[in-house]
């Protein structure tokens, strides 16, 4: 017995991208996500200004067509800056505010979830009632009116983002916990003399991880609609700050002469929230061990 | 059952009034309310007076106890702009969303019925993975995109529709149509997955091996379990079909209750969007009522719980 | 032409998955005649649910696949019928019963509608009639007060009314053949006995052919005619049960035969209990609140424990006997410190642990460790052997030094008879005896004085139950461990206890040494306990069938 090493036999990253390759359209949202998130983090510096920098001679340049380089593939918007560049530095700021809104309250949901788990009592129905307010009123509602009370900054509406996609975490690593607390592993660990916050860490979060790594997939696409929506009214980010979803609205007004100012935009927000779900329900499927067959099961032929 | 709908009744009203106490002091942690109340510029003096004649230089508790005397009395406050009671402003405009919500709701869960339990038939097949991408694509559109896309091909390209505003029937269209968009999206998903799993429950096994026919297997048996998830999944969908309102009634200019908050905002009129989160929160403590007794009914193990 | 009532000739069953092609009914042949009662025994993966599953056509197809093979049943075959034709004969003149009878029950509507489907269904009869015909089947399996309870919903009653119900609603259109998967599994043996009394009754009655699958050398002793042994898919041995039970040609049948639990009494054993108590529970009481009500008003309460005295010397052995609701499982978890005593006192080695602070709690749970009935969840799924085995030591620190952690985890997987390479393995790579097994060995880590093994074979198939109990005697005589020995089957308990303590609703109503239990049982409970479990000797299981008639009386009435 050399060494304790656990990776003989752990399903490991070859056969997640086994299961993977069975779902073409996971394979391919995965392949999009890829690439949009290296595109965002190394376009901006490559571009240079193009994004800002305000061409009056190239003012709703059409799509498609070459003549004015690579950078106006997607054409030029209003002031003729090259909305390919725009789509990159807005699609960081996008990603960065819906990435931080989900991880937020993937953190913090998380740990209130697992408080009211182990809590139980009166702690547990305050933190549920709560959530149950949070969650019974449309977000984008509550966004308007917290936004309204404070500044739309990119801080503000990351939190407010971020909280009203709180309840979501709180309930499921509750749920959760509930149920894998009763289980008979925790007991034996309990009886083994291991702490709370041992069974916490090493045999309840273990548990709960993949499923709040689905629904966080899910949460992203949700946040960025709801980013984009808010920035749409005119409440969520303000120029000079763009966003996909600012984008839209301003091209809102060119609709009948210049259509690829608001289409495009609207385009990239629709390939990444389907590219996400695409992947959630791979990752749900590819996650429960009955329905798991669905990807496995191939033909007879070939056995 | 009675003691269940009450159980969530209360929980449901404890929801309500935890809420108006979040609005009601979250407005005040901003600072003044006069800078809520008031213009932008409207001037220090201004500011005082108002301060002084709503009593907001009082102690909280007692603006609170205030608040809440004037809330069962049913007043929400003047509207600034429109110089009549906030709630009628409000109470105006809700028939109009209402009617949105009503008929894009219906149409998404008699849709998603339909092509979910299609698809959950023979998963894996060409209907399946088809109404697989397409309900997915209906759950991540960005319905204000959607929905200016939509005006620019058949309003303004093809000429078929209006652009905006109400009137015929032919104005309903597209604003329908984009706001059951997500709700079909994501309900077709909940009743496929929900109706597989019941397809594979044992008691589904039974009903076969006693003889009972395929489509009674599905339609009696199948159905009415697959239904559970699907109608607590559609309560929850009516707090975000609210959230489309929003974004469509601005997009097509329909006078409902998203607009006018909208409008609201932009124009600082306080007690208007008060109102309005009231009134919202309000019909939405109404339909999780009526989705429990729905849920009480089908499901007997609740009823005796 | 077939003259059987049912004949299943050359039948394959195949499951594809991505690891290749599971073979899970390899080529069987049977059959069933008019009024005769068929089991087919087999242990868990033998394939037996799968075949009748496939007779019956619910199987799920994909992933199953019927890969050969014909299914004959009163003249026609039934896998060349379509879908509707099946349905037609389904519930008709085949009828079927589950084990999970919660799970198997339309959850949404009422049992009586669910039995007058069965009827409409096949019968162009009335709603009315078929209500009435409905509650006199429920009469006739024995449901109390049938008329009312017919509106009530599946999840209403108890485990072994639920199989009374799916009993009449498998016997609305009197079939001529009753398939029955693992029937009575999951209920207590006073209940089984008396729902294998109704089938072998009804068979009498209706004349009806009954295919019975399961898993228990008792039940096929107690009511089949004939038996079919599977084991991997295959038929091993075929016979009248009497010439299987006592001349078995296979060497598998041999095997499953010797391994049943409680058959003679066991080599005499001195008991080897030294000292003092080392476990002293008084009076302990577990009352559970129940607030049910529009208002949430307390309305009695589960007494799930009621005054339970016990004591546990070094080296013995106590066993504990109970049916469902006995209270022997709270029991377990309050000496475990799982769950907090209403009243009481449990003393461990002079020292009360009701109150203790967690530092003493935490040296007193390394005196007292657990083995726990399903090895497949008391297992954490994400961690290795390795880590599983280690745990223990990285919650006491001072037991095993870290860099003997190694070379300590192999001796312990040799001890329970592992290999020292099973540690880099993870638990869904074994059985469910190997997985008992590494809990023994997590048990065994932190070196205790006393093991509560609660229902710690009852999962297992008969010949990995006998394995494991070899061990636990085997690991008790060597380290000299206390056992208590909780479990609700009382030959499996007999294996191995030098005391027993037979519970019920709570409270203790027998206590003596081994022996004098199974040989002289004094209170009527124990009688009607030991009576109705049945004995793999088909003779001696007739003896004790009017034993126990009389004893459930005696038991009523005491």
């Amino acid at each position: 017995m050399a060494s304790p090493s656990p990776a003989i036999a752990r399903p490991g990253a070859y056969r997640a991208l086994d299961l993977l390759w069975q779902d073409k359209f996971a394979t391919a949202a995965a392949l999009f996500l890829g690439l949009l998130v290296i595109v965002v983090i190394v376009g901006p510096p490559l571009s240079s200004d193009a994004a800002t920098r305000p061409n009056l001679g190239l003012r709703n340049t059409p799509p498609f067509s070459f003549e004015h380089g690579f950078v106006y593939v997607f054409g030029g918007d209003a002031l003729g800056r090259s909305i390919l560049a725009r789509l990159i530095v807005a699609g960081r700021v996008t990603l960065t505010i819906a990435g931080l809104a989900v991880l937020a309250a993937l953190v913090v949901g998380t740990l209130i979830g697992l408080a009211a788990g182990f809590a139980r009592g009166w702690i547990s129905d305050v933190i549920m009632r709560l959530t149950d307010i949070v969650m019974g009123f449309p977000s984008l509602l509550l966004a308007i009116v917290i936004l309204y009370m404070f500044d739309p900054g990119i801080f503000n509406l990351v939190l407010v983002l971020a909280i009203t996609r709180l309840p979501v975490y709180i309930r499921t690593t509750r749920a959760e916990v509930l149920e894998v607390r009763e289980r008979l592993f925790v007991s034996a660990a309990t009886v083994m003399g291991a702490s709370p916050l041992r069974i916490v860490l090493r045999h309840v979060l273990p548990m709960v991880v993949p499923t709040l790594l689905t629904i966080a997939t899910v949460e992203f696409a949700l946040v960025m609609l709801a980013e984009s929506g808010l920035s749409f009214l005119g409440i969520g980010i303000q120029p000079p700050e763009v966003s996909w979803g600012l984008m839209v609205a301003q091209g809102r007004a060119y609709l009948g002469s210049a259509w690829w100012l608001a289409f495009f935009p609207g385009l990239a927000i629709m390939l990444t929230t389907l590219s996400l779900n695409l992947l959630s329900s791979w990752l749900r499927v590819a996650m429960d061990p009955t329905q798991r067959w669905r990807l496995e099961a191939r033909p007879k032929v070939g056995q | 059952m009675t003691g269940y709908v009450l159980r969530r009744s209360f929980h449901s009203l404890i929801t309500l009034v935890g809420l108006i106490v979040i609005v009601f002091f979250a407005a005040r942690l901003t600072g003044s309310p006069a800078d809520l109340y008031l213009p932008i510029d409207a001037t220090v003096e201004a500011r005082q007076e108002f301060t002084e004649r709503h009593g907001f230089d009082r102690p909280l508790i007692v603006q609170f106890g205030d608040f809440v005397v004037d809330l069962v009395q049913f007043d929400l406050g003047q509207s600034l702009r429109k110089h009549r009671p906030a709630l009628d402003v409000v109470l105006e405009a809700i028939p109009a969303t209402l009617q949105l919500a009503v008929v894009a709701m219906s149409i998404a869960i008699v849709g998603a019925l339909v092509i979910g339990a299609l698809a959950a038939w023979r998963p894996g097949g060409v209907f399946d993975r088809t109404a697989s991408v397409l309900s997915l694509a209906g759950a991540s559109a960005p319905d204000f995109w959607i929905a200016i896309s939509a005006i620019l091909l058949f309003a303004v390209t093809l000429g078929w529709l209006p652009t905006s505003g109400t009137g015929t029937l032919a104005h309903w269209v597209m604003p329908i149509g984009v706001l059951a968009l997500r709700p079909l999206g994501i309900l077709i998903q909940v009743v496929r997955t929900s109706m597989l799993g019941v397809l594979s429950a044992a008691y589904v096994k039974t009903a076969r091996a006693k003889g009972v026919g395929e489509r009674s297997v599905i339609f009696v048996h199948a159905l009415r379990n697959a239904m559970l998830p699907v109608i607590t999944v559609a309560g929850d969908l009516a707090a975000s079909i609210a959230n489309g309102a929003v974004i469509i009634e601005t997009v097509f200019g329909w006078p409902g209750i998203g607009r006018l908050l909208v409008d609201s905002i932009i124009q600082r009129d306080f007690a208007v969007v008060q109102a309005g989160v009231f009134v919202t929160a309000s019909i939405i403590f109404l339909m999780n009522i009526v989705i429990d007794i729905a849920y009480a009914i089908l499901d007997p193990r609740v009823r005796h719980s | 032409m077939s003259e059987h009532l049912l004949e299943v000739r050359g039948l394959s069953v195949d499951f594809h998955t991505s690891d290749g092609t599971v073979h899970a009914v390899r080529d069987i042949s049977f059959y069933v005649d008019r009024g005769e009662t068929l089991a087919v025994l087999g242990e868990s993966g033998s394939g037996k649910s799968v075949s009748a599953s496939a007779v019956m056509e619910i199987l799920d197809c994909p992933p199953a696949d019927i890969a050969s093979g014909e299914i004959h049943f009163e003249g026609k075959n039934l896998l060349r019928l379509s879908t509707a034709e099946r349905r037609r004969i389904n519930g008709e003149r085949l009828a079927m019963i589950f084990q999970d009878t919660l799970a198997h029950l339309n959850p949404v509507y009422s049992i009586g509608w669910q039995i007058a489907e069965a009827i409409r269904v096949h019968r162009p009869v009335g709603k009315a009639e078929a209500w009435a015909e409905t509650v006199r089947l429920l009469e006739r399996v024995g449901i109390p007060a049938a008329e009312s309870r017919a509106g009530d919903y599946p999840h209403q009653f108890s485990g072994g009314q639920r199989q009374r119900v799916m009993i009449a609603m498998a016997l609305a259109n009197r079939p001529a053949l009753l398939i029955a998967d693992e029937p009575t599994t999951a209920l207590d043996v006073t209940v089984q006995a008396q729902i294998l009394e109704l089938l072998r009754d009804l068979t009498r009655e209706t004349g009806m052919g009954l295919l019975l699958i399961t898993h228990d050398l008792g039940v096929v002793a107690d009511i089949a005619d004939r038996v079919v042994v599977m084991h991997d898919g295959r038929i091993v041995e075929s016979g009248r049960v009497r010439d299987v039970y006592h001349a078995p040609q296979h060497s598998y049948t041999r095997r499953l035969l010797a391994a049943i639990p409680g058959r003679a009494p066991p080599p005499e054993r001195a008991s080897a209990a030294t000292g003092p108590p080392l476990l002293e529970v008084r009076d302990l009481v577990r009352h559970y609140s129940q607030t049910t009500g529009l208002l949430g008003r307390a309305s009695g309460g589960v007494r799930a424990l009621d005054g339970v005295s016990l004591e546990l010397r070094r080296g013995e052995t106590l066993g504990i006997v109970g049916e469902s609701g006995s209270g022997k499982s709270t029991l377990a978890k309050l000496i475990l410190r799982l769950d907090e005593p209403t009243s009481g006192s449990i003393h461990f080695a002079g020292q009360n642990l009701i109150g203790l602070d967690r530092q003493a709690l935490k040296t007193f749970r390394r005196r007292v460790q657990a083995v726990f009935q399903d090895p497949f969840a008391s297992l954490n799924p994400r961690m290795s052997v390795f880590e599983l085995i280690s745990e223990p030591w990285t919650i006491h620190h001072d037991i095993v030094p870290k860099a003997e952690w190694p070379a300590r985890v192999a001796q312990l997987l040799t001890q329970v008879g592992l290999l020292p390479e099973h540690a880099a393995r993870w638990p869904h790579q074994f059985s469910g005896g190997q997985r008992q097994r590494i809990a023994i060995a997590r048990a065994l880590a932190l070196e205790p004085d006393v093991l509560v093994c609660d229902e710690a074979v009852s999962a297992l198939d008969v010949s990995i139950q006998a394995q494991i109990i070899a061990l636990l005697a085997e690991l008790r005589d060597a380290y000299g461990l206390a056992y208590l020995f909780i479990a609700h089957d009382l030959p499996v308990v007999r294996e191995i206890a030098d005391r027993i303590i037979v519970m019920r609703q709570g409270v203790i109503v027998e206590e003596g040494p081994c022996e004098r239990i199974f040989t002289a049982p004094r209170h009527p409970y124990t009688q009607a306990l030991l009576a109705a479990s049945p004995v793999s000797d088909p003779d001696e299981q007739a003896r004790r069938r009017t034993a126990l008639a009389e004893a459930t009386t005696a038991a009523a009435t005491g």
